[in-house]
């Protein structure tokens, strides 16, 4: 990978790798570090990068780091409040805030496995080489942590 | 065909959501959902369990994630006092033995042929005074040489001696025979004109003479006076006379010069 090459990484992933990672940790300037330590890591071993495959390496890397700093930390993440989107028409505001919150309910792993789901799109395979799963277990997580929204989301419903 | 019931519900919901059944079947399934009331509910919850596109706002400053990288070209400074020292040299070399210009040629136009008359002017015979071999014959090797010399210093007039010759052009008062005219030239002082002596005898040499002009093999344009050129070195520092003279406006309070007829280098220290 090329000092071109790996500027244009940073152009094209580096907001979708913070994203990924605030909406994890909700605390923005350990999400920023994280992505800072990512791509320094990124520059330190472009010769082995190549340059298709920088999206995953970096979100691998970031996922790690992400889940070594909450180790090291020990402290619990919550979840970032999302900033309400004009013109967003497939769910509602309040929905919204409810879907945020119900993310709290869900574990690490089943919350990195939705993210990097629906932010990301990346399929089974590639959450499963990010985060260290096969396919079938990145399946189970996404499917038990979606249950688990739909259950808050539900019960949520009949309570208003 | 699969059927909805309580059991596989968040299987089959799930299984739609994530887009893995498709087609036909995927169509009567979702009939099905929306037939019934509460799987309709269910199906709208399970469809908010995917995550809304996050705002723009959350991102950060990525300027300072980017690299540019630096060449940083090693410098040997022995490198560079030798190429200096090698520089210098050659400069030095340069400056003094700069050598003067070349008197510059130009040539001169090609006369255009033209009917106007032409100037003949023969060439000269030089003659030793033993013009038989007979008489060669009689005298020595020594005086025949010695002749020779005296006839050929006669020969050359010295550049101080330049005799102005008045030219005109004279048409011979005889036609000639190929209808040529000549140009004669005539000479206040016929005496210092060697050539007098090679002409023949029964020839007047005080009315009119024909000599010839030649020079040393110099190109026929026109010659530009060769000047002569000092180099820099001899300009700044030719004849020099060295002062030292107080100055107060210097640290030492003196300052030295060093002049000649044309420059005149002050330094103060």
């Amino acid at each position: 990978m090329t000092e071109k090459e790996y500027n244009s990484s940073v152009d094209t992933h580096a907001n979708a790798l913070f994203r990924f990672i605030f909406k994890s940790l909700n605390v923005r300037e350990d999400a920023e570090n994280i992505v800072q330590d990512t791509f320094e890591s990124l520059w330190l071993n472009r010769e082995k990068v190549e340059p298709g495959k920088a999206k995953s390496w970096l979100f691998t890397t970031a996922y790690r780091k992400m889940i070594d700093s909450i180790r090291r930390e020990k402290k619990m993440v919550e979840m970032p409040e999302f900033i309400k989107e004009k013109g967003s028409e497939a769910i509602q505001p309040d929905v919204r805030e409810i879907v945020n919150k119900a993310m709290e309910k869900l574990t690490e792993i089943q919350r990195t496995v939705i993210m990097l789901r629906d932010y990301e799109g990346y399929d089974y395979s590639e959450i499963g080489k990010i985060t260290g799963l096969n396919e079938s277990q990145v399946k189970v997580y996404i499917f038990r942590g979606r249950q688990t929204l739909k259950n808050y989301l539900v019960k949520i419903e009949h309570i208003i | 065909m699969k059927h909805i019931n309580d059991e596989n519900i968040d299987e089959i919901m799930f299984q739609l959501l994530e887009g893995e059944i498709t087609g036909q079947e995927r169509e009567h399934l979702l009939s099905a959902i929306h037939a019934d009331e509460k799987y309709r509910k269910l199906w709208t919850a399970w469809q908010q369990t995917i995550l809304p596109a996050p705002g723009e706002n959350v991102s950060m400053d990525i300027a300072a994630l980017k690299k540019r990288t630096t060449r940083i070209i090693p410098f040997n400074y022995k490198y560079a006092i030798a190429a200096m020292l090698v520089l210098g040299l050659g400069l030095s070399i340069f400056l003094i033995n700069r050598t003067p210009l070349e008197p510059l040629v130009t040539e001169r136009p090609k006369p255009k042929k033209t009917t106007q008359p032409v100037l003949q002017v023969p060439k000269p015979e030089i003659k030793t005074p033993y013009e038989s071999r007979e008489d060669s014959a009689k005298v020595p090797l020594k005086d025949k040489i010695r002749n020779i010399a005296v006839n050929r210093r006669q020969d050359v007039p010295e550049s101080a001696e330049i005799i102005h010759y008045i030219v005109e052009e004279k048409k011979s008062e005889t036609p000639q025979e190929d209808d040529k005219e000549t140009f004669i030239v005539q000479t206040p002082d016929p005496v210092k004109v060697p050539v007098k002596q090679a002409e023949p005898a029964d020839d007047d040499p005080n009315k009119h003479i024909i000599v010839t002009m030649s020079s040393n093999s110099k190109p026929s344009g026109i010659v530009i006076p060769q000047v002569r050129k000092e180099s820099l070195l001899t300009r700044l520092f030719g004849q020099p006379k060295i002062k030292l003279e107080n100055d107060s406006s210097t640290r030492t309070n003196k300052k030295l010069i060093i002049e000649n007829k044309q420059y005149r280098i002050i330094a103060g220290f």
